[in-house]
């Protein structure tokens, strides 16, 4: 395991890019390593050259179109990948575009929860300063990551004090979740119905358990997949349907795409 | 690894509890998943890891 910013020395397994070829490997890290040392024009010239790579990244990760004028995405995606030439280590043996494409999914994952929950956007103004300390914003940063796992902590407390409500404990979810990539994302869209209709998630909340009869009238789902899955249901349920933003907010939901379980008709 | 089915080799996750030896870790795919426990984790915190390696 390492965190993304502090990094702990490991194999590189991450095979996400198609950046392979070893000595533009190296080519990268000795040009990096002399942006390190001091060449601000290299990495300037730098950042430009890869400014495609930025937004084509941004676009992967957002799903959308990205208007280089007017988009915040942007501003932060190249902070990111500035900050990840700062922070890249080559004896973590981790390729580089590997490396920041992680440090721009979790700058954008920042940028979009706090302008979702303050409504004010970051104060990136790297390219308007050119003398900017890049130790001190590391440090800033670092002050907003321990700030961040603060909240977000609380926020965890909250949800197992819930989930406990339910006789669910973590480490059974870790026992007992869905492992099939199917199976999870049926139970993730049984726990949405849920908790998107009101009367179902009263009665969740109300009994401590899933209100099965009238699920299975809204729903053409096998009665065993409820029983089956019914920790996973509830506790998805429950972050769906309480005010757990920032767990929310980083839950990745693309793939779980529209409410596609086909509804009874009965 | 817990047996979770992923199409990258690496997970991106929040660590949920920290236990004796291992941490229970929510990805950013709805899985929940039990990592060895490492110095320096904690509740809240943000991690990427290889479940080749670290489960």
């Amino acid at each position: 395991m390492f965190d993304l910013f502090s990094p702990k020395g490991k194999k590189d397994t991450i095979n996400n890019t198609n950046v392979k070829d070893k000595s533009f490997e190296d080519n990268i890290v000795l040009t990096i390593n002399k942006i390190k040392a001091g060449d601000k024009l290299l990495r300037e010239e730098f950042i430009k050259s890869y400014t495609p790579y930025v937004i084509r990244t941004i676009s992967n990760l957002t799903g959308k179109y990205i208007d280089i004028e007017n988009s915040d995405e942007f501003s932060v995606g190249l902070a990111a990948f500035n900050e990840a030439i700062d922070s890249f280590d080559e004896e973590k043996n981790i390729y580089f575009f590997k490396f920041s494409t992680l440090v721009i999914k979790r700058r954008l994952t920042d940028y979009a929860r706090h302008n979702k929950k303050h409504c004010h956007v970051y104060p990136f103004t790297y390219f308007e300063d050119k003398n900017i300390n890049y130790f001190e914003q590391m440090h800033l940063k670092s002050e907003i990551d321990l700030q961040s796992t603060y909240e977000i902590g609380k926020e965890i407390e909250l949800y197992e004090q819930k989930l406990r409500e339910f006789g669910i404990s973590l480490e059974l979810l870790a026992k007992s979740a869905p492992k099939h990539k199917d199976s999870k994302y049926l139970c993730l869209k049984i726990a949405k119905v849920i908790a998107d209709n009101q009367g179902l998630f009263s009665k969740l909340e109300r009994t401590r358990n899933i209100p099965k009869t009238e699920l299975l009238r809204l729903l053409k789902i096998n009665k065993k997949t409820i029983e089956r899955n019914r920790t996973f249901i509830i506790a998805a349920a429950l972050i769906f349907g309480n005010d757990f933003y920032l767990l929310k907010d980083f839950i990745d939901f693309s793939e779980l795409g529209g409410d596609n379980i086909e509804r009874s008709t009965k | 690894m817990n047996g979770a089915q992923n199409n990258t080799l690496y997970y991106t996750g929040i660590i949920l509890k920290l236990e004796n030896d291992k941490a229970i870790v929510l990805t950013d795919e709805f899985d929940f998943m039990e990592l060895r426990l490492k110095p320096g984790m904690q509740r809240g915190q943000h991690v990427i890891f290889d479940p080749e390696f670290d489960t």
